[in-house]
């Protein structure tokens, strides 16, 4: 064979190899975790957690609250699984099922059980960075309140 | 005619015009000598010869000087082998389609790798998009959905039916 045709059919190889080392690039999926920060509200105090300051400016002015304090935090990675459960304070868990991505939203199913029952639950679309506060249920001398944050990464 | 004398129709030329040193006059004609067929194309070009001569003696432009006209053109062209050589190989490589297959199909490639790897435009909404509440329920007391003044972050409130007491989440 000549070596001209040796050369052209080496960067026909070569470019094949190229697209299909770029091609899982461009297909990659869109990952999404959830960060879940579970805070209590209440009057009897002016302590506010500084970890939830950003929280607390944003509930200010629509909440009449003075004291605000981070009990727990955590993070689901919904890559592998797409159900993540979280416990509550009081025996109550939180569980969040990730129903997929559109365009620019993720849809999350978000439910609190009591006893393996669901009580409360609601779907929500988030969007890259965005936010949904869900509050209200008495705890100790004040509120529970959750603040569900979704990251998205990946193409 | 022998290869050997087909070589030599340029020496034969140049023997007409007069342009062979001595040795390679002396080497010719003693091959003439033995050769008819070398002989013939002499007498071929000899007559050529006479025919041109006639010929620029009846031209009434006797003072053309062709020496001059072929120096100038060897200044401005190279009519070197090196040059030949240089794009006879491209120019038959063209010549047979099946080495353009190759070539046909690389060039595909190409393209499909530069159509399938462009940046496609990115589609921005047309206002910022905000996180919202698709559907809630409670079935344990009342809702409120609100938003924040200053962000707009959607803000479920759930109102426990009465009798709840602290601590006892929707119970």
């Amino acid at each position: 064979m000549k070596k001209i045709t040796m050369r052209v059919l080496f960067i026909v190889t070569s470019l094949l190899v190229l697209s299909s080392f770029l091609a899982p690039a461009r297909a990659a999926q869109r990952n999404l975790s959830v960060n879940v920060k579970v805070i209590k509200a209440d009057r009897a105090s002016n302590h506010i957690d500084p970890k939830i300051k950003d929280v607390v400016s944003e509930l200010g002015p629509v909440l009449n609250f003075t004291g605000f304090s981070l009990l727990k935090e955590s993070t689901c990675d919904f890559s592998h699984e797409p159900e993540n459960r979280i416990g509550l304070p009081t025996c109550r868990t939180l569980t969040l099922l990730f129903k997929g991505f559109e365009n620019e939203y993720v849809r999350l199913r978000v439910a609190i059980l009591e006893n393996n029952q669901e009580i409360f639950s609601t779907v929500l679309l988030l969007v890259d960075n965005g936010s949904v506060l869900i509050g209200g249920p008495p705890y100790e001398n004040g509120v529970l309140l959750l603040r569900i944050t979704g990251h998205f990464s990946g193409a | 005619m022998e290869t050997t004398c087909q070589e030599r129709e340029l020496t034969i030329s140049f023997y007409v015009d007069g342009e062979l040193s001595a040795a390679e006059t002396a080497e010719l004609e003693s091959h003439l000598a033995v050769c008819s067929e070398c002989r013939r194309v002499l007498a071929e070009m000899q007559k050529m010869e006479g025919l041109f001569n006639e010929a620029r003696n009846l031209s009434p432009d006797t003072g053309t000087d062709f020496d001059a006209i072929w120096e100038n053109l060897e200044k401005e062209v190279d009519f070197s082998p090196s040059s030949a050589n240089l794009f006879q190989p491209i120019l038959a490589w063209f010549k047979r389609p099946w080495t353009l297959v190759p070539l046909a199909v690389a060039a595909t490639a190409a393209v499909a790798l530069l159509v399938f790897n462009m940046p496609q435009p990115i589609e921005k909404p047309t206002q910022i998009a905000r996180s919202r509440v698709e559907s809630v329920s409670f079935n344990q007391g009342s809702l409120m959905v609100m938003q924040t003044e200053g962000s707009g972050v959607p803000l479920i409130w759930m109102l426990p039916a009465s009798g709840k007491t602290s601590g006892e989440v929707g119970s």
